[in-house]
């Protein structure tokens, strides 16, 4: 899901369709150097729906395949400390 | 240890902040503004879309469909043009956000009153700055991270968080400036929200998703299949 703004005027325009989409968050992830796999969600932005996930949201999925740890809404309530704090105390009981 | 026994997967990052923030800069989300100057945005659609260079867009003219265009006319009357991006009115990326908490009545309407009443709530010693705790006081954990509250609400950048960055802010939401907030003043020109407390709880089975990998459509993730052998890390964001 996106804003409607366009961004950093001609290489970002809130994308239409899903290859626009995928070429946007390419260059995001080259961007900002990231280093993890990103996904990219259908353009009805179902799975961002399904978590309540925009504008960004944290979640640990167990194997289990239950939500082990959900962080706030962000940006306000983005939590990277206590997300790896759960991360870590989900991993050690194993 | 955390690298072996888990799967990160972004779901296109990353902090808003860097949505705004030129490419060169987007190393450092801290170096940027939530306020995108609406001219700025005017000058930018009229190069690309208005074709007959007559000062007008049409709808036939941007083909990037009609829930932007509609977004876009602030002033509803079938075409964009400057008077849609007023030269001293600001986009804040964050301010639809604080919008919903001044909407006392529940009617999906802040009016100027509201605004005041709501701008009070965080003058509790009555000095006319608002602090950290203030804040937290009326929005709780949105005012945790004070670097990042300040980033996103000292509209007049002057290092303090007061009642002139509230009226900014309501100033640039208020597209008609009839001192209402109504319709798609509220949501500002972003995606709605949700329901609040839609997310998943935890405890409660993740849903489940299979989604192509950025660069490599043709390659897919699916959580539950995943999920099966390692837990795995979700981080939602939104790169617009």
């Amino acid at each position: 899901m996106d804003s409607f703004l366009p961004m950093d005027f001609g290489q970002i325009e809130d994308p239409v369709t899903a290859a626009e989409r995928d070429r946007m968050a390419t260059f995001c992830s080259q961007t900002l150097g990231l280093t993890m796999p990103a996904l990219v969600d259908h353009m009805d932005d179902a799975t961002s729906r399904d978590y309540a996930g925009w504008p960004e949201r944290l979640f640990l999925i167990g194997t289990d395949g239950k939500v082990a740890y959900r962080g706030g809404p962000g940006p306000f309530g983005f939590d990277p400390d206590g997300f790896e704090k759960a991360i870590r105390g989900h991993l050690g009981d194993k | 240890m955390l690298r072996n026994c888990l799967l990160c997967v972004s779901g296109l990052l990353l902090a808003a902040c860097a949505t705004h923030a030129p490419a060169s800069q987007a190393s450092d989300p801290w170096n940027c503004t939530p306020r995108l100057h609406l001219s700025k945005v005017w000058t930018f659609l009229a190069s690309k879309y208005d074709r007959d260079q007559d000062g007008l867009i049409s709808a036939d003219e941007y083909d990037r469909g009609e829930t932007r265009f509609q977004n876009f006319d602030r002033d509803d009357d079938g075409t964009l043009s400057a008077k849609d991006f007023p030269e001293d009115t600001f986009f804040n990326g964050f301010t639809h956000m604080i919008v919903e908490e001044a909407d006392s009545d529940k009617d999906k309407q802040v009016s100027s009153g509201e605004w005041r009443a709501f701008t009070k709530r965080f003058d509790r010693d009555g000095n006319s700055i608002f602090t950290q705790d203030e804040v937290i006081d009326v929005l709780g954990f949105w005012g945790k991270d004070w670097r990042l509250f300040l980033l996103s609400f000292d509209m007049n950048q002057d290092g303090v968080f007061t009642a002139p960055d509230l009226k900014l802010a309501f100033r640039d939401q208020d597209f008609d400036g009839n001192g209402v907030l109504a319709g798609k003043e509220m949501s500002g020109w972003q995606p709605t929200l949700g329901e609040k407390g839609a997310a998943p709880e935890p405890g409660t089975e993740a849903p489940d998703f299979e989604l192509a990998y950025a660069g490599n459509p043709s390659q897919t993730f699916h959580l539950h299949h995943e999920v099966k052998t390692q837990p795995v890390a979700l981080i939602f964001g939104s790169y617009t």
